[in-house]
């Protein structure tokens, strides 16, 4: 079960029995089975709660432990530029391993869990059928705007920005965007925040293919042209800067 | 120092225009391109023809001149709009429409369509919606139509919106069913030649085994489920292939210089004789529909050819850039020729060749040979004799009996409609078998 080895919970899978066994994440009894037939439907045979798999990520999710400063410390060292608030504001957890990157739906129901190891410095996407990999979508407005970041950090950069303009933001898990998720940008003027490299160039080209493939039509599509800014410090922007490295270039100079 | 004002000042729009969905493949032979549909896709002589019109079409916008206008027609299902999606692959000369519904608007929120169009090959895949309009926007339409094949279009609204523009060219495509026929805009000066797509049941045979085999043995995930090599419904593959090969006819009218076809004085011949031929089985008597009367009002003439020799002529010269040659080519001939046809389809048309391919012909012969009913052909005689096609004449006097008077052709349109048999059937002598009723309405049928 590919969304148990993302999870992280252990489960027996006994080539005989129907069902996988885990722990149960309500009682902690080891009852809790998952049928394979059914694929994801649990039940818990000693507390008798029962869901399928977004009830269960929910639920690991739920259980997960709040982030405090200490705890953000290590994120917030590899992530310059990110703030503690904004982890927080966008319900970041921290198991001691990994930190959870909650993705809810414009109905604010979660739909996906991210992860981020600081040790590999890799988020990984929760698998398919749960893998929502744009992030934001629960807090869009009627703003005419929607800028979109590409990758987790950037996103929470981006967000701390945004804070108090008029302007959505959206965060991609890299250089695309979902063909699923092409409707929240209907009509809209969006922008595209990608890196300086040759997937985030092949990513514009690839979002404005979708668009234009699936008749979604924008007001506008812009996006961030890396040869237009000027830093001091670098006569020529790097490759593979980004939207946190063009936040602490300009913090700093 | 305002980070948010920095990034905006550093975005640049992306223009949706210039954006390809379609990754062209390169294809300089469309032989090389017909073996790539073949790979997929159940390509009949009639789909070749088709798609060999239709290009032609596409790469005459990179020509000056007037535009050539095509509906592609065929019975629904029949593999149009496969033809169009095709054709819209290439998305630098194409604007390709699901409908289409006029060229300006009279809203003031409105965008007029004009401006878009310009140089571009549109492409619509189901025109027949125009036509299930109401008999005003139809006329609407046509008459934006008309002015904008001529290059300048004029509207003003009565809510103060107008449109104004002028050296506009653009090629079109419409893809209709049979129900065109319904509609006959020769009186107003028609713009659209057609080219038929036909199938048979052998085809649709052919065609569904294929379809249920794909269905059973490759059936993919669906867009949304992950499948990145596109849906198998567009043809992913002959997309591109299209998208490269009409790209390479673009390069070629851009980069070299324009074909100067070989053609010879029977070429010339052809062309007006298919001229001769459409602009006869096109035209139309004047009736009066008015209190139940059905009388003639006046002696009218058929349209004259000059437009549509051109728009043949014109088919000739792209068809070349198509099939990779500098004359006009024995295809080429059977495709001008096929064309002709399919814009002449029409029962006065069948009527029409009866009596030009015989000696005169009485009535109810030429009832008997067309397969129409006696009563449409003494009316459609009328109004052919009165547009100066036929006329009536006695040979002799017969020893015994009424005298029956036999029905010709003038001998332009006879001349004209023997010319363009000879070339649709090349190889029969002119002693060939009738054929099976109910079939002669199709003479260009490939046998």
């Amino acid at each position: 079960m590919k969304l148990f080895d993302h999870l992280e919970i252990p489960y027996e899978d006994d080539a005989d029995k129907q069902d996988y066994t885990i722990q149960c994440l309500y009682c902690g009894s080891d009852n809790c089975s998952i049928s394979k037939a059914d694929g994801n439907v649990w039940q818990c045979w000693k507390c008798h709660e029962s869901g399928n798999a977004l009830t269960l990520m929910q639920k690991f999710y739920a259980e997960l432990p709040r982030l405090t400063p200490s705890t953000a410390r290590q994120f917030l060292a590899k992530k310059k530029g990110v703030s503690f608030r904004t982890m927080v504001s966008e319900g970041l957890r921290y198991d001691g391993q990994y930190y959870w990157f909650p993705v809810w739906n414009q109905n604010e129901k979660l739909v996906a869990l991210h992860k981020y190891s600081v040790k590999s410095n890799i988020a990984y996407a929760s698998p398919k059928p749960w893998s929502c990999s744009v992030l934001g979508l629960s807090q869009l407005t009627s703003s005419s705007e929607i800028y979109i970041a590409e990758g987790h950090a950037d996103y929470l950069v981006m967000r701390e920005l945004l804070k108090n303009s008029k302007i959505d933001l959206l965060g991609t898990c890299g250089s695309g965007f979902s063909g699923n998720y092409l409707h929240v940008l209907r009509d809209k003027d969006v922008t595209l925040l990608f890196d300086n490299d040759d997937a985030g160039r092949q990513g514009v080209q690839s979002v404005a293919r979708r668009l234009k493939s699936t008749g979604t039509s924008v007001s506008s599509i812009k996006f961030l042209d890396w040869s237009k800014i000027t830093l001091s410090e670098h006569s020529v922007i790097p490759d593979k800067f980004d939207i946190r490295d063009l936040v602490l270039s300009l913090r700093d100079a | 120092m305002n980070i948010l004002a920095i990034i905006q000042s550093a975005l640049t729009e992306v223009d949706l225009n210039e954006v390809i969905s379609v990754q062209p493949q390169q294809c300089n032979s469309f032989t090389r391109l017909m073996e790539i549909y073949r790979q997929d896709m159940t390509v009949t002589q009639s789909l070749e023809d088709c798609m060999a019109v239709c290009m032609a079409v596409h790469v005459a916008v990179a020509l000056e001149g007037d535009p050539l206008w095509m509906y592609l027609v065929g019975a629904p299902s029949s593999g149009k709009s496969t033809i169009c999606e095709l054709l819209g692959s290439d998305e630098i000369h194409t604007r390709a429409m699901s409908k289409f519904t006029g060229l300006v608007s009279g809203s003031r929120q409105g965008t007029h369509l004009v401006p878009m169009f310009q140089g571009k090959c549109v492409v619509v895949k189901d025109g027949t919606v125009l036509l299930d309009s109401n008999p005003q926007t139809i006329s609407q339409v046509f008459g934006e139509l008309r002015d904008i094949f001529d290059g300048s279009l004029e509207a003003h609204y009565r809510n103060g919106v107008s449109a104004s523009f002028s050296g506009i060219s653009f090629g079109m495509i419409i893809g209709m069913t049979e129900k065109i026929y319904g509609m006959n805009m020769s009186a107003l000066g028609e713009r659209f030649l057609h080219v038929r797509l036909e199938t048979t049941r052998d085809t649709e045979v052919i065609r569904n085994k294929r379809a249920i085999e794909s269905i059973f043995n490759t059936t993919g995930r669906s867009l949304s489920e992950g499948n990145e090599i596109g849906d198998q419904r567009s043809f992913p593959v002959q997309r591109s292939f299209t998208a490269g090969f009409l790209s390479h006819l673009h390069s070629k009218v851009r980069q070299e210089d324009i074909l100067k076809p070989k053609y010879t004085q029977d070429d010339i011949d052809l062309i007006q004789s298919l001229g001769d031929m459409i602009a006869c089985s096109r035209a139309q008597a004047p009736r009066s529909r008015e209190f139940g009367q059905n009388e003639l009002l006046y002696d009218a003439v058929p349209e004259a050819s000059t437009r549509v020799v051109k728009q043949i002529a014109r088919l000739a010269l792209t068809l070349c850039y198509v099939y990779g040659t500098n004359r006009i080519t024995a295809p080429i001939r059977r495709l001008l020729v096929k064309t002709g046809l399919d814009t002449s389809y029409s029962r006065q048309h069948a009527l029409i060749r009866s009596v030009a391919l015989s000696e005169g012909l009485n009535r109810s012969m030429i009832a008997q040979k067309s397969s129409i009913p006696l009563e449409t052909v003494t009316r459609r005689m009328d109004d052919l004799t009165s547009l100066g096609i036929l006329y009536e004449a006695t040979d002799s006097r017969p020893d015994r009996g009424r005298v029956v008077p036999k029905i010709y052709c003038t001998n332009w349109v006879q001349a004209a409609f023997r010319k363009v048999e000879e070339h649709a059937f090349p190889d029969e002598e002119d002693t060939r078998p009738k054929p099976p009723a109910g079939t002669n309405r199709r003479p260009h049928k490939r046998r």
